[in-house]
């Protein structure tokens, strides 16, 4: 069955990719590279490139750090009531991203709370929130809905490893006279390599394929400029049943994935050999 | 070298006084954990008060609190949207699908961690590129597929795909789990005169308790949260599940704030509630399922 289910479709979406498929005849014509070169001409693919690579940031250079901070302010206990908060910044990761995106984009429009919040600050009661029709700054709510949602993950991700790093360790350093910074870089941050690595595969796989939180907010306008290959791709396939081009976009999807990880990889073998 | 640690012995019985550094350092790390706090929360109060109030209210103030709290909001949304029919939809998924992707996970994992030939690591490889695979990946020719065969708009179209998608992780975390377990154990049972089936289901099985629950965690909320598969996998009502039921109120629907308001109360609230009540474990399964993942 898993097989069935996983295996297989990925070799018959790379197949599919070159083809012009039919799904009432279940015919498929052998077209090469025709709908990859189809895609690369439309402005919308690379709209949706662009985005997916904000994500990417928006992921490694905020949720990952910010999680990070959070977590060791936790761990090294500098805050009381650790407990309730490190609730609170994980919450949103367990609520539906379907429902997160409907309640931020509710926030957002001209009737949320963000806009009379700023009304009633600035004292203009006609201003209107109009950052998510905007079309060059409408990725940025996206952004910031992004980071209320999953930094709460990576917090808790480099929460556990902290606790697995060995006490002493710590305690030698200390004794040894050195300051929590160069504690902290010195000892803590070189024995999470592995797992910084790991959390920056995690989110950028994630990045690559999100797809229901802009779905949901914006459904990928005004007018494509919040439009994601995911459902740049669902939109090909499910909305004009053209199931080549469709795939030819999630090939792209699976190859960006392979690149950016196999670029991490170098990274961490050129960081790891200057530890030593 | 002894005076040194007698010093921060010393330093942690009696506190020095705080430099007005440290105080701002203290200052800014509780500022940052109560903006994170606030804003988890605001959203969540604010979207609960307005879902009982009528939709001129929320039109005119929308920051104000209810003036006469009315459940019309409820009352509709369960009405037009089928929330309740969607509800039990989601159970059914979430409780089969996690059902069977425990039995299955801990069967191969058994296979996989105790019984060495090369078909097991040949196939146990095959789990693990199963984790970097993305849904978008699998998602037309499993439609293909499905509409070929006759499951679509079906339960078992959509628990099939599910099982399929959470088994590589709970595969992998289980068979890490069990090859911790010394072979001596199964080697003695198997002196004893016991079965494989017989070590699997009184030995292997109350061991693995921790592991279990981990991947029930990790599977149920990840079946319930689902949105694209089912979304794509399935046409009518009869089949559609919560997270699908909710975005039709985006559509169409998405001026009808009260009842959209509603709606997203009636989808948050079982998930807020569990937390409420598993937060520990819920933070550990998902911590230990990121870290393997």
């Amino acid at each position: 069955m898993y097989l069935a289910v996983i295996a297989f479709p990925v070799m018959s979406s790379v197949l599919l990719s070159f083809t012009k498929y039919n799904v009432y005849k279940n015919t498929a014509v052998w077209i090469g590279l025709a709908n990859y070169i189809k895609i690369f001409k439309e402005p919308v693919f690379w709209f949706s490139v662009r985005n997916n690579l904000f994500i990417i940031f928006v992921s490694v250079f905020g949720q990952i750090p910010i999680g990070f901070i959070l977590a060791y302010i936790i761990y090294r206990k500098l805050v009381k009531y650790r407990n309730f908060f490190q609730s609170m910044v994980f919450l949103p990761s367990i609520i539906s991203t379907v429902i997160v995106g409907i309640l931020w984009s509710s926030l957002f429009s001209p009737i949320g709370a963000i806009t009379k919040i700023i009304q009633s600050i600035t004292k203009n009661p006609d201003y209107v929130m109009s950052i998510m029709t905007n079309k060059n700054l409408a990725m940025l709510p996206i952004g910031f809905v992004l980071l209320w949602m999953y930094t709460g993950t990576y917090l808790i991700i480099f929460l556990a490893n902290l606790q697995n790093i060995n006490p002493d360790v710590i305690e030698a350093a200390q004794i040894d006279g050195a300051t929590n910074s160069q504690i902290l870089t010195k000892v803590i941050i070189p024995q999470l390599y592995g797992v910084i690595v790991l959390t920056m595969i995690l989110a950028i796989s994630g990045s690559l394929k999100s797809f229901d939180l802009v779905f949901a907010m914006t459904g990928g306008g005004p007018a494509y400029y919040t439009n994601l290959l995911a459902i740049y791709m669902y939109n090909y396939s499910f909305i004009y049943a053209n199931y080549g081009v469709g795939s030819a976009i999630s090939t792209v999807m699976v190859f960006m994935c392979i690149v950016l990880i196999f670029i991490i990889r170098v990274i961490r073998s050129k960081i790891e050999p200057m530890e030593d | 070298m002894f005076n040194i640690i007698l010093s921060i012995r010393e330093e942690q019985k009696y506190p020095t006084v705080m430099t007005q550094k440290e105080i701002f350092n203290k200052t800014t790390m509780y500022a940052i954990f109560i903006l994170f706090t606030a804003l988890t929360i605001y959203p969540l109060i604010w979207l609960f008060y307005s879902s009982f109030k009528p939709l001129i209210e929320i039109i005119k103030n929308s920051l104000a609190l209810p003036k006469k709290p009315t459940f019309d909001n409820y009352i509709q949304a369960i009405k037009i949207g089928k929330l309740g029919l969607y509800m039990i939809n989601s159970i059914i998924y979430t409780t089969v699908s996690t059902t069977i992707t425990i039995i299955f996970s801990m069967m191969a994992s058994f296979a996989f961690a105790k019984i060495e030939n090369r078909a097991s690591s040949f196939l146990y490889n095959l789990f693990l590129i199963g984790l970097l695979i993305t849904i978008q990946a699998i998602l037309i020719p499993l439609f293909i597929a499905e509409t070929r065969a006759g499951l679509t708009d079906t339960y078992f179209g959509v628990i099939i795909a599910y099982v399929a998608i959470n088994l590589p992780l709970a595969v992998y975390l289980g068979t890490e789990y069990i090859k911790k377990i010394p072979d001596s154990f199964i080697e003695a049972a198997q002196i004893e005169g016991a079965t494989y089936w017989k070590i699997f289901t009184s030995i292997i099985l109350p061991i693995c308790r921790p592991v279990i629950v981990t991947i029930l965690i990790l599977t149920s909320f990840a079946c319930w949260n689902e949105f694209i598969l089912v979304f794509i996998l399935t046409a009518s009502d009869r089949t559609r599940s919560l997270p699908v039921g909710i975005y039709s109120f985006s559509g169409p629907l998405a001026s009808e704030y009260g009842m959209q308001f509603a709606a997203l109360v009636i989808g948050i609230t079982p998930m807020i509630i569990l937390y409420a009540i598993f937060h520990k474990q819920i933070t550990k399964g998902f911590a230990s399922g990121a870290i393997k993942g």
